[in-house]
């Protein structure tokens, strides 16, 4: 990977939208950012001045306009709940761009990006970027679906999931990728791209070895520095503990050991 | 002029007062693009042990109110690979590199120290008999006698500058310092983190794998503090002060109280240029008030009673 040096700098918020119930958008233009930010890496965000909350909040690019960065988010503690009353104008230090990135040059594959809830976010970015042929995405209920309007410009084959039926298909997000397989045939043309929480990725990557699927996941843990530094935000691989920050977020399933 | 920002420990003259703190500053450059590795007054290496550490299971770290909980486990690949691999890296940069060094028995210590003691491009070693996160981490520091044992048998063995990382959690604190100067100590990083504990109410478990982790951040500054000055008030011994160090003012504080030297940790976390800000904070607290060298202010503290 190409050595790219992270930028650290006080941005001034665009705009800080709600987009359904459960999911937010905030934007800002970060030129240096934008520039040489790639699908899958994060950024740290230190919300507040005051150094509290004390540490600061991993984000994914969720998309990239130009000059501009897009972080999807939903309130989950206080750092979330403190970004969401943010207005537009108001200021947020961010550190990025850092980790690795999603494996753009694959040839002749079907590109399935499987998300849950907001661990859809990356996929948006990597659709501006590459060809994604099918957006599969899963949430308890419709709350947590992104809206239709957030794909435009993409071409992929959207794919709803909803615990509670309230939208697209009723159950989980693996329902979807079975359909999928189904569609497609020949598992073996597919590769999958998959963020979210642990149990959804466990349950994808069980489904892709039962397929022989290839694929990467986004592992994503509770982080500190987000540089390699604390080695707090472990991911157990064939290779002993590396860090999600440094040597991931995005890890090729073959590498992980899920317990 | 700019005000003389060097400071002497035992015969190392370090360029300025401003390191950072075991654990917190990566192993391999990780702050490089963000801190320039030649201005900082030392580097302190993540603690490394005899044989390959795996460190503690996920999850390692909790957020708390102005800090962190943390149980790494002293996870390194061992001195072996540590000497073939980390130190090429460091004797490219002309900055002292202090090696931080912990072991489950004195024979441990002394293997390590006395590994370290052949390499030029170690200025010195840091015993860690401090880390709360392992299983005997704190049995060295928990008393006078024991403490005395093992920074004995470590000085017998190398010349080079000898740190000792203590912990708030001795019961008898000052005794332990005592014992660690009789045994030849050179200096102190004080302190390490302390001993806490973070529970998950929806799921009734720890946060931590580990149960138990070590608090640091500005959370336990004042603690930090105060255990600075008290070692400063009954000895005679440089000190080099970590505990929640953030900005310059937080800084000036460990230095007035007494310290030599002040090891920026978690605050490399949130900010990674910390340490940078803080050193030109604290030239500029000088040449504001005109002063010439940083011992003008070491130890200035105006206590009353
Ligand atoms: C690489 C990466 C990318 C992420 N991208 C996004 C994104 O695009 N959109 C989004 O909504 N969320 C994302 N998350 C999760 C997001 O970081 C957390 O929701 C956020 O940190 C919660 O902070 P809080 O103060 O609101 O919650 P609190 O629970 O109060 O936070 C307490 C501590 O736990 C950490 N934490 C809590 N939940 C998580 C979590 N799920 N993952 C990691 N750390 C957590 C916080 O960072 C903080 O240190 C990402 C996480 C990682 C690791
Ligand atoms: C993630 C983390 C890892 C640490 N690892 C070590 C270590 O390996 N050895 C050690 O002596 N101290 C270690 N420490 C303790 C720090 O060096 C320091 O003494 C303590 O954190 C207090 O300073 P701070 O509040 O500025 O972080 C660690 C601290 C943190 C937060
Ligand atoms: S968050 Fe510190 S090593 Fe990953």
């Amino acid at each position: 990977m190409r050595k790219i040096k992270p930028v650290d700098e006080w941005v001034t918020i665009r705009e800080n939208i709600r987009l359904t119930p459960r999911l937010l958008k905030v934007s800002f233009d970060f030129p240096k950012l934008a520039k040489i930010a790639r699908p899958g890496q994060f950024l740290q965000m230190a919300i507040e001045d005051a150094r509290d909350p004390f540490l600061r909040r991993p984000f994914t690019v969720y998309r990239v306009k130009r000059n501009t960065i897009e972080i999807l988010y939903e309130v989950v503690g206080k750092g979330s709940r403190l970004l969401s009353e943010k207005k537009k104008g108001e200021r947020l230090k961010i550190m990025g761009p850092l980790g690795n990135t999603f494996t753009m040059s694959l040839k002749k594959r079907i590109h399935v990006a499987v998300g849950g809830g907001v661990g859809i976010a990356p996929f948006i970015f990597l659709g501006q970027r590459m060809p994604v042929h099918y957006f599969l995405m899963g949430a308890r209920s419709k709350e947590g679906l992104l809206p239709n309007a957030e794909f435009r410009g993409l071409t992929g084959k959207k794919i709803f999931a909803t615990e509670d039926g309230s939208c697209g298909m009723k159950g989980f997000v693996t329902a979807a990728l079975e359909k999928v397989i189904r569609e497609v045939g020949d598992a073996g043309k597919l590769y999958l791209f998959v963020c979210g929480p642990k149990k959804m990725l466990e349950a994808v990557m069980e489904m892709a070895e039962r397929f022989g699927i290839e694929g990467e996941a986004s592992m994503d843990e509770r982080m500190a520095c987000g540089i390699g530094a604390c080695l707090g935000c472990m991911v157990k691989t064939r290779d002993g503990y590396k860090t999600s920050c440094k040597d991931g977020t995005v890890f090729n399933f073959k590498d992980l050991l899920v317990d | 002029m700019k005000p003389d920002l060097s400071v002497k420990i035992k015969d190392i003259t370090f360029r300025n007062p401003v390191t950072v703190a075991s654990g917190t500053f990566g192993s391999e450059g990780e702050y490089q693009g963000w801190v320039d590795y030649e201005k900082l007054g030392a580097i302190v290496t993540k603690t490394v042990t005899r044989k390959p550490r795996e460190g503690n299971p996920m999850p390692r770290i909790y957020e708390t109110p102005a800090g962190m909980l943390n149980a790494i486990g002293l996870q390194n690949k061992g001195i072996e690979e540590f000497i073939e691999k980390k130190i090429p890296f460091f004797s490219k940069i002309r900055t002292p590199l202090i090696v931080n060094i912990a072991g489950e028995s004195v024979e441990d210590y002394v293997c390590l120290a006395e590994k370290l003691s052949h390499l030029k491009e170690v200025s010195g070693v840091e015993l860690n008999i401090s880390c709360p996160n392992v299983k005997k981490g704190l049995e060295f520091c928990a008393q006078p006698g024991l403490a005395y044992e093992v920074v004995s048998e470590v000085r017998s063995v190398t010349p080079k500058l000898l740190i000792t990382k203590v912990s708030p959690e001795a019961h008898d604190f000052l005794g332990v310092v005592e014992a660690c100067v009789k045994a030849g100590t050179d200096a102190f990083t004080a302190i390490n983190t302390i001993r806490g504990m973070a529970i998950d109410v929806e799921a009734r478990r720890p946060r931590l794998a580990n149960v138990f982790g070590g608090l640091s951040g500005p959370a336990i500054r004042p603690v930090a503090l105060r255990y600075v000055y008290e070692i400063k008030r009954r000895f005679d011994v440089p000190v080099i002060a970590a505990g929640g160090i953030c900005c310059t003012n937080d800084a000036l504080e460990f230095i007035i109280a007494g310290a030599h030297m002040v090891a920026v940790g978690t605050a490399n976390f949130v900010e990674p240029r910390a340490t940078m800000e803080i050193l030109s904070g604290i030239e500029k607290y000088l040449g504001e008030r005109r002063l010439e060298s940083i011992d003008e202010v070491r130890g200035t503290v105006k206590v009353d009673c």
